[in-house]
């Protein structure tokens, strides 16, 4: 049977920023939810995947506890929450005491609630902080303590992935990619169509199929490349000239910043990120109006023209993002975890 | 560890049969030696009084000639201490160790004299931190031609180990020479271990396996001692990558008998890069590993640089 935790997987440590501060700590993660896997696998630290469809065995309780105790751990950052979280949370402190410090980071949104179970997993994180048991609640969401007053006042910054490899692709200028699931909360079908609706579009990579569109719209420039890894995925990302991730309701998408990674701008909704959305590639690529093709596809036109015009331009942009972006990111987890 | 449990078992087995054989047998020896005494002459080389007195004589660091060992009245003196009353002469002996592996014996015996007699043949062990088959294995010889432990003591090289999870030169560095003073590291690790608290085995770590040990944690007992001594089934991990239990019933659960998972580990599972817990295979990426870089892996994995570069 497959191991149900994962410490140091390839995918988890490959992409991370190095930082000897961040030696001692280790993120755990769920390795079925794939944004923060994402997000996790950018930071510096270690990292142990486990799994909320499963109660951890005895075996695997050991096994933490011998890493724990190898790598020198001496703070755990939980990414996201799960029943098999908040029973680690417990059990770690039962058998190792308050020496090692439990943090824990939600990725959701308000918007979110409507699934119950997120409601239910803040509680359980604010019960562990009441028992002093977790130290500090965080948020990727800016002003999620205004959602939960029992959350850290600051953001925490999700930082862009590392690519050990230089990608150099041949980029089409004339392709959008849109990675996004076909649900309401990710607005596939406005993404969609707001691209179709620009000249300088000839090709729309898909990872999900718009369902249905072609009773609404005929457009001949969508390909289904369908779900790939996140390695192919990164190869499509360098070889288009625009990611688009309008979505309805965002906390930081991953998808914008391994798209900057690879040189590649990519359209959001507004992140309200103090410092990035303010930034003139936060300018050019946050959308306002998010449920309307026809207020999306003037900045996609005008991303797609800034390639033809000034490329150097936008990869300064692009650059000088990734770079405050890291900074910020760094300097909030050192300020979160008090490292 | 395994020869003592077979000749225990041995010794058992014959006891079964004929307890009181065997108590006037070893009554019967150590009088015919008493005789020998009382009748000063020339004892053979390979005679266990011959053997009891080097072992007094390498301990004591009284020089003699063992051949006139009857000549000596501080060796006859120390020769009729028996039972609890035998003096220890070295941290390596432990009567009380010793003692218990002939838990059957009533008959008073000096325990010194009584190893010098039987050790050869019955592989009993002076002290839980001492293993003969390992002493023998990295002595070059196929047999030993008298006491391991006089064979060990009379070595006087700092760098023997006399147990797998001792590892001398370690434990040397981490307390230097002015700590050791010209004693073996052994010796200074039975009799001053709480002084250093330093680490003595690369296997072995001290602090993950006092977590759970408030005794070894908080009360100063030797970590390894404690260990050793626990029943098997008690014992707790003392290596964070080490899983004792699914090892002992998965990969070794053919050929590892009552001897210890660690151990057995050591010396014949890592050899053969067999895995120390149910994850390592793919943390350690195994598949994609020939023999050789597969043992270096896992010696690095099961290695804990944090406490053993903290001392």
């Amino acid at each position: 049977m497959e191991n149900q935790i994962t410490f140091g997987a390839d995918r988890d440590v490959s992409v991370a920023h190095e930082d000897p501060a961040f030696d001692g700590v280790l993120h755990i993660f769920d390795s079925h939810w794939h944004g923060i896997r994402s997000a996790t696998g950018c930071l510096p630290g270690r990292k142990l995947g486990i799994s909320h469809k499963k109660h951890l065995d005895g075996g695997e309780l050991r096994h933490i506890e011998g890493l724990i105790y190898k790598w020198g751990i001496h703070t755990i950052c939980y990414q996201g929450y799960s029943n098999t979280a908040d029973e680690l949370v417990g059990i770690i402190h039962e058998s190792l005491g308050s020496e090692i410090r439990q943090f824990c980071i939600t990725h959701v949104t308000a918007t979110q609630f409507e699934n119950h179970f997120e409601m239910h997993m803040l509680g359980k994180m604010a019960a562990r902080l009441r028992e002093n048991k977790l130290r500090r609640l965080g948020s990727v969401k800016p002003g999620f303590s205004s959602v939960c007053p029992v959350f850290w006042g600051g953001t925490i910054v999700n930082l862009p992935p590392v690519l050990k490899r230089s990608v150099k692709p041949l980029r089409s200028l004339d392709t959008v990619l849109i990675p996004l699931e076909n649900s309401w909360r990710k607005n596939l079908y406005t993404n969609v169509l707001a691209a179709d609706a620009v000249p300088e579009v000839a090709r729309i990579l898909l990872v999900n199929q718009p369902s249905f569109l072609d009773e609404v719209s005929q457009s001949m420039k969508l390909r289904i490349i369908g779900f790939q890894t996140p390695s192919v995925l990164l190869g499509y990302m360098a070889s288009s000239a625009l990611v688009m991730n309008v979505t309805l309701a965002e906390c930081q998408p991953m998808s914008q910043l391994e798209a900057l990674a690879v040189g590649t701008p990519c359209l959001t909704g507004p992140l309200g990120l103090r410092g990035f959305s303010d930034h003139p590639l936060g300018r050019l690529t946050e959308v306002a109006v998010l449920d309307n093709p026809g207020e999306i596809a003037p900045k996609i036109a005008t991303l797609m023209r800034l390639w033809q015009s000034d490329p150097k331009e936008l990869a300064e942009m692009i650059a000088d993002f990734k770079e405050k972006r890291t900074a910020a990111g760094i300097a909030s987890y050192r300020e979160f975890l008090d490292i | 560890m395994a020869a003592r449990v077979r000749a225990k078992t041995r010794l058992q087995e014959a006891l079964e049969k004929d307890a009181l054989f065997v108590d006037e047998a070893l009554a019967a020896e150590q009088e015919e030696i008493e005789k020998t005494i009382l009748t000063p002459q020339k004892v053979p080389k390979g005679d266990p009084l011959a053997f009891c007195a080097r072992l007094w004589s390498v301990c004591t660091k009284q020089p003699f000639d063992p051949e006139y060992t009857t000549e000596n009245p501080e060796f006859l003196e120390f020769l009729n201490h028996k039972g609890s009353d035998t003096p220890r002469i070295t941290p390596l002996f432990d009567i009380d160790y010793y003692s218990d592996q002939l838990s059957w014996q009533n008959a008073p015996i000096n325990y010194y004299l009584h190893y010098c007699q039987g050790a050869l043949d019955v592989e009993l062990q002076p002290h839980v931190l001492f293993d003969s088959d390992y002493v023998l294995s990295q002595s070059g010889l196929s047999a030993f031609d008298c006491p391991p432990l006089l064979y060990f003591l009379e070595q006087n090289n700092p760098k023997l180990s006399p147990h797998p999870l001792f590892e001398p030169e370690l434990y040397s560095a981490a307390v230097g020479d002015d700590f050791l003073n010209g004693e073996l590291p052994i010796c200074a690790f039975i009799e001053r271990w709480a002084e250093k608290n330093a680490p003595f085995s690369s296997y072995f770590s001290r602090r993950f396996y006092s977590l759970h040990e408030p005794v070894v944690r908080y009360g100063g007992f030797n970590p390894l001692v404690h260990f050793l001594s626990a029943p098997a089934e008690r014992r707790r991990d003392p290596n964070p990558m080490f899983h004792r239990g699914w090892y002992a019933s998965t990969l070794a659960a053919d050929d590892i008998g009552l001897e210890e998972p660690l151990i057995h580990y050591i010396r014949h599972g890592l050899p053969k890069g067999l895995m120390p817990n149910p994850f390592a295979h793919t943390e350690l990426h195994a598949a994609s590993l020939g023999l050789p870089a597969l043992v270096e892996a896992l010696r690095r994995y099961l290695s804990f640089p944090v406490e053993l570069t903290a001392g």
